[in-house]
């Protein structure tokens, strides 16, 4: 097959997913609004979303085949969400992160696990102990705000107790002991918070 | 009694015997022999490490008397007591998760011997704790374990062939190559941990210039308070990829 053929065969899954999805959307981004309405790192969720977009418009088989219909949803939210942006939308970045700060700052962590019934995060900022996220609205959006000082952390999600390390917010990926970790760096060169 | 019986009879007192010369002791140990030693070490976490050491005692084969010899190993160490109590928070960890520790106390003494020997531990301690999170099998955690400890030698010994040196602690800088203790520790930690990232990521030790680009990524993007900009500077001067390659055989060998 053609690398033009198999991104047709792509879009048209990837149509076919979004469609299945819609019903499910209703006011997603509302309620995704609503429950990160008062925390201050909206640049990250935001930044999460175009990955997203961007990681699914390259059309990388892997990536697609894996994130499916997850992809799928946040992909609308996504494209929803950049319109919004260039008119002024609420998730217009209101938070730069301050560089080299010996303070600690609030550390959003937030994924996506619409059918899951626990969820939490471990990392070197918890000695890899669970912290819970919460999902307050039951929308699947689980999120989480630690402090943290400045510095480089490994961490990664635990879902209904499977390792998920792979967080497209991440600044970067580290594999060890077979799995992989995502990276953040707060207060210094990376995205961080 | 016949003589069969006689016989029979002294091979069953023979067993008895050896069988409470093998388990007596450890048998012997109980939670307030642990107690007692923890107490010559500050702790934080006394009533975990002691609930799991518990949790322990109930195994079949628990090395009581080899987690005894190293608590009080430990206790007789002049380091912080916060890097003692990684390593035993570490021990309890795998104990809550219903691990044997057998596989991990050699790991716990290797990580005893590189506090005597002034290496910042932390970072290991903490690659073995996601170990744990993540389920794996032990021999894999103490693999990492050695591996790490290694790095943090290699880089460490890299560094003072360099002319980069570790300040005693509480002493001023003295010249800009004499680090101040904790600045020195941090750039070991980071160092090493990039290499090992790199080679777990399935890099190969061959390709130094990679290896070093990674190195330098990982420095230049941590928080100034994490890592000076010029003692990034002064080791990415001094240090080259042939450097890095060379540690990473060495590791791999």
């Amino acid at each position: 097959m053609r690398p033009d053929e198999i991104e047709e065969v792509l879009r048209d899954t990837l149509r076919h997913e979004v469609a299945e999805a819609t019903p499910r959307l209703a006011d997603l981004e509302e309620r995704i609004v609503a429950e990160l309405g008062d925390r201050l790192p909206r640049l990250r969720f935001v930044d999460w979303m175009r990955s997203l977009v961007a990681s699914t418009q390259s059309g990388r088989v892997g990536q697609l085949a894996v994130l499916g219909a997850t992809a799928a949803v946040f992909l609308i939210v996504g494209m929803v969400i950049t319109q919004d942006r260039s008119g002024g939308s609420i998730l217009t970045p209101t938070f730069a992160p301050t560089v080299a700060s010996h303070t600690s700052q609030e550390v959003l962590f937030v994924v996506p696990a619409l059918d899951a019934e626990r969820v939490a995060v471990v990392g070197d900022f918890n000695a890899w102990e669970e912290t819970p996220l919460s999902d307050e609205n039951e929308d699947g959006i689980w999120t989480a705000s630690i402090p943290l000082d400045p510095g480089r952390y490994e961490y990664a999600f635990v879902i209904d107790g499977r390792w998920w390390g792979q967080d497209p917010s991440a600044d970067e990926y580290v594999r060890t002991f077979g799995q992989y970790s995502s990276v953040r760096y707060v207060g210094g060169g990376g995205d961080g918070v | 009694m016949t003589r069969n019986g006689r016989r029979f009879w002294q091979i069953g007192v023979l067993l008895a015997v050896l069988i409470v010369t093998t388990f007596g002791t450890a048998a012997a140990l109980s939670r307030a022999d642990f107690d007692h030693a923890l107490d010559a070490i500050p702790l934080t976490s006394h009533d975990r490490i002691l609930a799991a050491i518990d949790l322990g005692l109930s195994q079949a084969g628990f090395p009581a008397n080899e987690l005894l010899s190293l608590i009080q190993r430990l206790a007789l160490i002049a380091a912080p007591a916060e890097e003692k109590e990684a390593i035993l928070l570490m021990l309890a960890r795998a104990l809550e998760q219903g691990l044997s520790i057998d596989g991990l106390l050699p790991a716990g003494s290797a990580l005893a011997s590189a506090i005597e020997e002034g290496l910042p531990i932390e970072g290991v301690v903490l690659e073995a704790l996601k170990g744990i999170a993540q389920r794996s099998p032990t021999s894999v955690i103490v693999a990492g374990i050695t591996q790490r400890l290694t790095l943090l030698r290699e880089v460490r010994d890299l560094l003072f062939a360099r002319q980069i040196f570790r300040a005693s602690v509480g002493t001023s800088q003295s010249s800009p190559t004499a680090l101040p203790a904790t600045r020195f520790d941090e750039l070991v930690v980071q160092i090493a941990d990039a290499v090992s990232d790199y080679l777990e990521g399935g890099g190969s030790p061959f390709d130094g210039a990679a290896l070093y680009e990674l190195v330098a990524v990982r420095l230049r993007r941590l928080p100034e308070s994490v890592v000076r900009p010029e003692d990034v500077d002064l080791v990415l001067d001094r240090i080259g990829p042939p450097d890095l390659t060379e540690i990473a055989l060495n590791v791999l060998s």
